[in-house]
């Protein structure tokens, strides 16, 4: 296959299709991600955004079947780079984790085995995917903990995790994840657990690994303002579903499912000079078990209909990878269509 | 810093310095909080702000003395609090923290966990007047009357925040802490919480010490806020006057790293990104705990604290530059 | 050094340990009603000859400081009644050897057995090894020593013939060691299985997978050795209490155990023996439990030794 240099720039690397999947609890299966559609392309920062339970973290975990016991996958294709990833064997989807698709998670105080050296559970990652040699391998890691600003790399990499700051464990764990030069990192939250200035850190660390390596990111996060930083697109989970996806701008300033303009209402202005007042979405997230065909969102929508309760509404694109599921948007644009036609 | 008629909550040179044993011939003191002095007007709400490790839990913990200070005085409506018997302003001052998943028994129900602060200070004439009071407390936090004799497990975070919270409100306190009550919290449900403190507070004139580590959280409740810095209050303002002129170096560094969820904002923004990291508070450097990280040191900077000075009214930071 | 430091305060630890133990048994001992020569079938006169002549008659006090004085030396003396004249010193060491012998046995079977099945259990959870698992394990710690030393007696050695009834002839040491074994087996089923689950849900071994690891390696590299770190913990503590703990089994089986001894040495009030015994059981625990804090810290980088 011969890409020209402009394909490669919008070549599609992931591609999510109608994932369906469910918890099993006490022998009922409850629906947690709910008909999952979305591509991603090479280079490009997705970010998931959603509040606790909304499936932000289960969906994406879900590429790489990192998932708890009880999940279910009942339905759906994840094509990473053309492969059915449910379809591949485990066997054959450990040599996917770890080199081609990795995952930095959301607390660096747990998430890397407090018992074994840093630089063991580089080399641990090297040696399982590369042929490098020992010496070559020890090499890499000293190599990968430079690139991530980890000071005195030759020192730090015989320390244990606990040895480490917060901070500079979670640059630890970018560096394993790095390893292999994945073409995806699964970014799960990577920032929640870190100060506000380590944070800042960690991002522009993540923007500048990018850039030079040109890896596809998942960014999950509940931060609005994370989000707005480092992704170019956006998705919008709720209660499973993605209630409106777009690129950034779309979602940021030309939003148009409630949830979504309930979130950025909900969040204090930082910058403005006239106090605003928050605006709260009232209520709670739904029970899932006892979601049924409606609106997921219908109960603390201030523009709810009789019909939101009734049925769940289809996702409808606006165009330019913009789509919204709610039945308001949904009836707004027909009519929109309905004047061109009578237009035309 | 003189003191107002108004002023209900006054702290002057508070310490707090915890002992820990390095070894058995060796104990070191890590300043939790070193020498802070601050006020608090009735009505209003100061925010506390700073990275983990800053102090400012042990702070809110200290000026209620729930944790004895080292050293320094607190005054409650110009009544000295060391060293007097705690439980009359008990009433008055209460806290309200985290973690809602912690900080209430599982074995109470929620009618039990808001009576405690009225059986403690005997607060209603008979069973009846308790029942009312507790309903009403609910109906002021925003939980229905039929939540009454549930647990605190069949509740949300959310809910759970609001218990603790009319809990809180049981006694009539004039003074809340707040210690990050909205951090564990989703944000649709944080800005429900913080709505409601801010209702309680144009309703009953409670004031708050809110502490956060969220600066558009604290900017937004805030009428003014001290940052502390490794155990050291470095700036005091009001907070628009924060938020537009921060004075410290660090103060400037925080804001800048906070995410604005506008990206045509973030995009152009300059942040001046904080090298490092906050050193161990066992081993602070020496004069300003900032000037490791601060891209102004100069050879002052080491040698002792700055003091703080007002360089517009109302406005103090502590930097040897200013 | 800080660990060199760290080592001697707890050696310094340990003595003050120890000082105050021997303290308080030589007092409570005196407490108990009676005298090592009660039951001599002698006058009153001799037996007040064998009293000044071991120095009973003195205060307390006195008694207490020459006791202390001869320990410093290394003098435990010697045996009042059961074994008379003899230094306590070598029936400790006679005695011990044989507890020993007994006790590393039922040890090591607890740890082959015990760990093994705990882990199946843990890794299993909710399987049907794991509920077998979890019966013998209950059962096991919840019956009393001499129950099951009575019972597998009648069983094994009366109806079966298959073993015999003391200690000393061939196979005789099978019993005892089975009784001695059960709890910690059982004990350390329990702990490694709660171990396992515990480790088993914790991030690292998620971030393991997420690097393609597989599950030999995540399992038996990184959650094995987490789990193994609380049962470190119990095995100097439980080390101590199966080599000083087989009162039961060794007076049912008459094995001539230092356990044995313990139980004669107070019903006949054998004060030097008591003391002797006392001692050193308290320095044996405290060794087992130092060396386990030391072994703790070299698997757990993260444990500064307190």
């Amino acid at each position: 296959m011969i890409n020209t240099g402009e394909t490669t720039e919008k070549e599609t690397l992931l591609e999510v299709k109608d994932l369906k999947l469910s918890f099993r609890i006490q022998k009922k299966l409850v629906p947690t991600i709910r008909d999952v559609s979305y591509t991603l392309r090479r280079g490009e920062v997705l970010g998931i955004v959603g509040e606790s339970g909304s499936g932000k973290s289960i969906s994406s975990n879900a590429i790489i079947r990192l998932l708890p016991e009880n999940a279910v996958i009942e339905g759906g294709q994840i094509l990473f780079d053309g492969q059915d990833l449910l379809k591949l064997p485990l066997r054959d989807l450990r040599k996917v984790r770890g080199r081609r698709i990795s995952e930095i998670f959301q607390d660096p105080m747990t998430s890397l085995d407090p018992l074994f050296t840093i630089g063991y559970q580089l080399n641990e990652v090297l040696k399982k995917h590369t042929s490098l040699s020992r010496e070559e391998r020890e090499k890499r890691s000293i190599e990968l903990l430079r690139m991530v600003g980890i000071n005195q790399p030759e020192r730090r990499i015989d320390q244990y995790p606990h040895e480490f700051s917060g901070g500079m464990r979670q640059r630890a764990m970018i560096a394993t994840a790095l390893a292999c030069d994945p073409e995806l990192l699964i970014a799960d939250e990577p920032t929640t657990a870190l100060d506000v200035t380590i944070q800042a850190q960690i991002i522009d660390l993540l923007k500048e690994l990018k850039e030079k390596f040109h890896t596809s990111i998942i960014f999950i996060t509940h931060d609005l303002g994370v989000m707005a930083d480092i992704c170019d697109r956006v998705l919008v989970m709720y209660a499973g579903e993605i209630v409106e996806s777009g690129d950034k701008r779309q979602i940021f300033n030309n939003h148009r499912h409630p949830y979504t303009e309930g979130l950025l209402r909900s969040i204090p202005d930082v910058d403005g000079d006239e106090k605003k007042p928050l605006v709260p979405i009232e209520g709670n997230p739904p029970e899932m078990s006892l979601l049924g065909d409606e609106c997921a969102f219908a109960r603390r929508c201030p523009y709810a209909m009789n019909l939101c309760a009734r049925k769940r509404p289809p996702e409808a694109s606006l165009g330019d990878g913009h789509t919204v599921r709610c039945w308001k948007v949904f009836h707004e644009e027909q009519a929109k269509e309905g004047m061109r036609d009578a237009d035309t | 810093m003189q003191t107002h008629e108004d002023t209900l909550l006054e702290v002057r040179h508070l310490k707090k310095y915890f002992d820990v044993k390095q070894s058995f011939f060796h104990h070191d003191k890590v300043r939790a909080v070193d020498d802070v002095s601050f006020s608090i007007r009735k009505g209003e709400t100061l925010g506390l702000v700073g990275e983990s490790g800053c102090g400012k839990s042990t702070l809110g913990r200290c000026v209620l003395r729930l944790l004895e200070p080292t050293g320094g005085d607190i005054f409650f409506k110009g009544q000295r609090l060391n060293e007097v018997d705690m439980h009359p302003y008990r009433q008055k001052m209460q806290i309200v923290f985290q973690d809602p998943y912690a900080s209430l028994d599982p074995r109470k129900t929620v009618s039990d966990l808001i009576g405690e602060g009225l059986d403690l200070h005997k607060l209603y004439a008979d069973r009846m007047e308790r029942q009312e009071k507790i309903l009403s407390l609910m109906k002021m936090v925003g939980l229905s009357e039929y939540f009454y004799n549930r647990y605190p497990h069949e509740f949300s975070g959310g809910q759970r925040q609001r218990i603790g919270i009319a809990r809180a409100l049981s006694v009539h306190p004039e003074f809340i802490v707040c210690d990050e009550p909205v951090s564990a919290l989703d944000v649709s449900i944080q800005a429900q919480v913080i709505n409601m403190l801010e209702k309680l507070q144009q309703d009953e004139g409670i004031t708050y010490l809110f502490i956060a580590h969220d600066l558009s959280v604290v900017r937004h409740i805030s009428n003014r806020i001290a940052v502390l810095y490794l155990g050291r209050l470095v700036e005091l303002a009001d907070s628009n006057e924060l938020y537009k002129h921060p004075q410290h170096p660090y103060t400037k560094m925080l804001l800048s790293a906070i995410p604005i969820p506008d990206p045509d904002k973030s995009a152009q923004r300059k942040r001046v990104v904080l090298e490092g990291e906050i050193p161990s508070p066992l081993n602070p450097p020496s004069g300003c705990p900032f000037w490791t990280r601060c891209p102004h040191q100069t050879k002052r900077c080491a040698e002792a604290f700055p003091t703080l000075k007002e360089v517009a009214p109302g406005h103090f930071a502590a930097c040897t530059q200013l | 050094m800080a660990m060199f430091e760290k080592i001697l305060k707890r050696v310094l630890l340990a003595a003050v340990s120890l000082f105050a133990i021997i303290t308080i048994t030589f007092f409570l001992m005196n407490i108990i009603p009676g005298d090592p020569f009660m039951s001599e079938k002698a006058t009153e006169e001799t037996r007040a000859i064998l009293i000044a002549k071991y120095g009973l008659d003195k205060p307390l006090i006195v008694q207490y400081g020459r006791y202390l004085q001869n320990l410093f030396h290394g003098d435990m003396g010697t045996s009042y009644v059961l074994q008379k004249g003899r230094a306590i010193s070598t029936i400790v060491t006679e005695s011990f050897a044989v507890s020993v012998r007994l006790g590393l046995k039922a040890l090591i079977a607890a740890i082959l057995i015990g760990v093994p099945l705990g882990c199946i259990a843990g890794l299993f959870k909710g399987k049907a090894a794991d509920g077998a698992i979890r019966v013998i394990s209950a059962i096991g710690i919840s019956i009393p020593g001499y129950v099951l030393a009575a019972v597998l007696m009648l069983v094994l050695a009366v109806n079966l013939k298959a073993l015999p009834v003391s200690y000393g002839k061939p196979g005789g040491e099978v019993m005892p060691i089975i009784v001695l074994a059960v709890y910690p087996t059982c004990y350390l089923m329990r702990l490694t299985r709660a171990s396992i689950l515990e480790v088993l849900g914790q991030d690292y071994l998620k971030t393991e997978r997420a690097r393609g690891m597989g599950e030999g390696r995540v399992i038996f590299i990184h959650a094995l050795k987490n789990s193994l770190i609380p049962i470190i913990t119990y095995l100097g503590p439980l080390t101590a209490s199966i080599l000083t703990g087989g009162f039961v089994a060794e007076s049912v089986f008459n094995v001539p155990g230092l356990g044995r001894y313990f139980v004669n040495a107070i019903s006949a009030r054998d004060y030097t023996l008591i003391m002797g015994v006392t001692v050193f059981y308290a320095a044996l625990i405290i060794t087992m439990n130092l060396i386990c804090d030391i072994l703790y810290q070299v698997v757990d980088p993260r444990i500064q030794m307190a």
